[in-house]
């Protein structure tokens, strides 16, 4: 039985490349291929495809968010496909997960292949590239959210983030212009942003420093933090050092 | 320190005060006359400090010279009449009633003192400035060298250098004419970086024309999904630029602009020239840069170099564009190569 192979490529030579030295392997076939991540996920969850080759960097969303938005019956197996990415890289090792460093030639590749069919199909799979895709989140200051509007999932950059404020079960991430939900918990994101810009100013409400256009003192020494936009937001007794503080830096 | 040099200088002049006042018909005690020359020159610690203050207030130069005299010459006098007039009357309460020999004759001698001292601060003022100038030289001369290796390593990222690689092999297979075309594409932008060091200014055309061997290379890599608009007034060739200042720009464009954003996308590069300024703008059609912008690393080094090649006289800004995406502006002033 052949192993049923997609493609996801930002560059068209790189993804004729690949199909080109994949069509000279007998037991490999090219079923889709994709240039961004979010038609990769489409592709994927249409085709069901055995393996994915998957570039790490695209425009959208990346290889990681690919992966972290498959849930664990979708998730194929997958050989990373990077030209210089020092943070995944690690991880990669780390994790034993396959990956080809551009250019490869085509004996990396059979090597990368034998071992992904190997995988394919086995149960443990799909949470040996989640914890993948955690371990190098974590090794760097989250950048952006993946949020859902009107069905589709996009990117949110951390730097047009304005604050953050807890939600119920939920965390509501305002920016100059939108409010987007993510299943989160505020202290969660707080670890994962960076504490030199992300500074908490209220039980459930976190702030982007940068976006602060100045503090206005209320009383019992609460501040009203006005934002960029002009939008207010308290700031609690506890967290007011704290945030002054990181507007003095 | 000073007070003990001028007691040092008052023993020495001990024996002088006593023969100047035997001439005068008066004989001292030596203890006196080690009184009277010690009060001569203690005086002087007290008044020392500001001549000190007023020679490094109003420094003599040979260009201004009308203020320095207007201050220093009634300064000098006053000072001497004040100094002789105490003088006297601490000397005539040593020695009791009488002559006080050379008392206004003396008066020649303060004045030299006096400017003596300023020219001593004046010296030591023009020395202290010379060694700062040079060591400000010698300061912004590491800045330069800093940030030009800097640019040279920023030039080929090595993203940038292994994907345009990995697209080489990939046309090989298809188009053995245009892969070819590509590698030597790809030895001619690496030359041209390893070629400028040293050099830190080049005619604009000379940086288009490496700008447009590494805009070709993007070109094959992205195909149809990249346009790249060049609009270059006529005249500005010529105008000198810091070397690989614009690729880092472009590069910019394209990583944070271009190929974040899904789908087709351009990259513009306009050249004006006018007003004694060179105005260089390049535009992508992504996000748009976080407002307020932290600058990364690429920014700040460009910016330092450009303060040390042109001070304040050139900028770089990078803000939202007018219709969408990020627009970096680099300002110089407008200079041009020698033609040869």
């Amino acid at each position: 039985m052949s192993l049923r192979v997609v493609i996801v490529d930002d560059e068209p030579l790189a993804r004729r490349r690949l199909k080109a030295l994949l069509e000279g392997e007998a037991s490999v076939d090219v079923v889709g291929e994709s240039e961004d991540g979010e038609l990769a996920l489409a592709v994927i969850r249409r085709l069901r495809p055995d393996l994915v080759f998957l570039d790490v960097q695209m425009p959208g969303l990346d290889g990681f968010d690919v992966i972290e938005l498959l849930k664990p019956d979708e998730c194929p197996a997958v050989i990373f496909v990077t030209a210089y990415d020092r943070y995944a890289m690690r991880a990669f090792d780390v994790h034993a997960a396959d990956y080809l460093l551009k250019p490869f030639e085509r004996g990396r590749l059979r090597k990368a292949l034998a071992r992904a069919a190997a995988l394919a199909g086995s149960a443990a799979n799909p949470a040996r590239l989640h914890a993948l895709v955690d371990a190098v989140r974590a090794a760097q200051p989250l950048r952006r959210f993946l949020v859902k509007s009107s069905g589709r999932v996009h990117a949110v950059r951390v730097d047009d983030v304005e604050s953050l404020e807890a939600a119920g079960h939920y965390v509501e991430i305002r920016t100059a212009g939108a409010a987007h939900l993510v299943r989160d918990t505020i202290a969660a994101l707080e670890r994962r942003l960076d504490a030199a810009r992300f500074v908490r100013i209220h039980r459930s409400t976190i702030v982007n420093v940068d976006k602060v256009a100045e503090l206005r003192p209320a009383l019992h020494g609460e501040f009203d933090v006005v934002l960029i936009g002009g939008r207010r937001v308290r700031c609690t007794r506890t967290y007011a050092a704290e945030l002054t503080r990181a507007l003095r830096s | 320190m000073a007070a003990c040099c001028f007691t040092l200088a008052a023993i020495l002049f001990t024996g002088q005060v006593w023969v100047d006042y035997a001439y005068a018909g008066r004989s001292l005690s030596w203890p006196r006359a080690f009184a009277v020359a010690l009060v001569d020159w203690e005086l002087w610690t007290l008044i020392a400090p500001i001549i000190l203050l007023l020679g490094a207030r109003v420094p003599v130069s040979r260009r201004r010279l009308a203020k320095p005299l207007v201050v220093h010459i009634p300064a000098s006098l006053g000072i001497a009449v004040v100094k002789l007039a105490a003088e006297a009357m601490i000397v005539r309460a040593i020695i009791g009633p009488g002559r006080v020999p050379f008392s206004l004759l003396k008066i020649h001698l303060t004045l030299l003192t006096y400017w003596a001292i300023v020219g001593a601060v004046q010296y030591a003022e023009q020395h202290r400035l010379a060694r700062e100038r040079e060591l400000q030289a010698a300061r912004l001369q590491t800045e330069l060298a800093r940030a030009q290796v800097e640019a040279l390593k920023m030039q080929i990222h090595p993203h940038f250098l292994f994907n345009t690689l990995n697209a080489i092999a990939g046309l090989m297979r298809e188009d053995v004419e245009s892969a070819d075309v590509m590698l030597a594409q790809l030895g001619e932008l690496l030359r041209g970086t390893l070629q400028t060091e040293g050099v830190q200014e080049v005619p604009l055309a000379d940086e288009l024309r490496l700008l447009r061997i590494y805009l070709a290379i993007q070109q094959t890599r992205y195909g149809d999904r990249l346009r790249i608009d060049v609009d270059l007034a006529a005249g500005c060739e010529a105008s000198l630029v810091p070397t690989l200042i614009l690729q880092p720009l472009v590069e910019n464009a394209i990583r944070h602009g271009f190929s974040v954003t899904p789908g087709p996308g351009a990259v513009g590069i306009r050249v004006s020239c006018a007003q004694g300024t060179l105005r260089i703008d390049v535009t992508d059609e992504g996000p748009g840069p976080p407002q307020p912008l932290r600058d990364g690393y690429g920014l700040r080094n460009t910016r330092s170099r450009l303060r040390a090649l042109y001070g304040d006289g050139a900028s770089l800004s990078v803000g939202p564009d007018a219709r969408r995406g990020a627009r970096a502006r680099l300002e110089l002033p407008l200079r041009l190569a020698a033609s040869s």
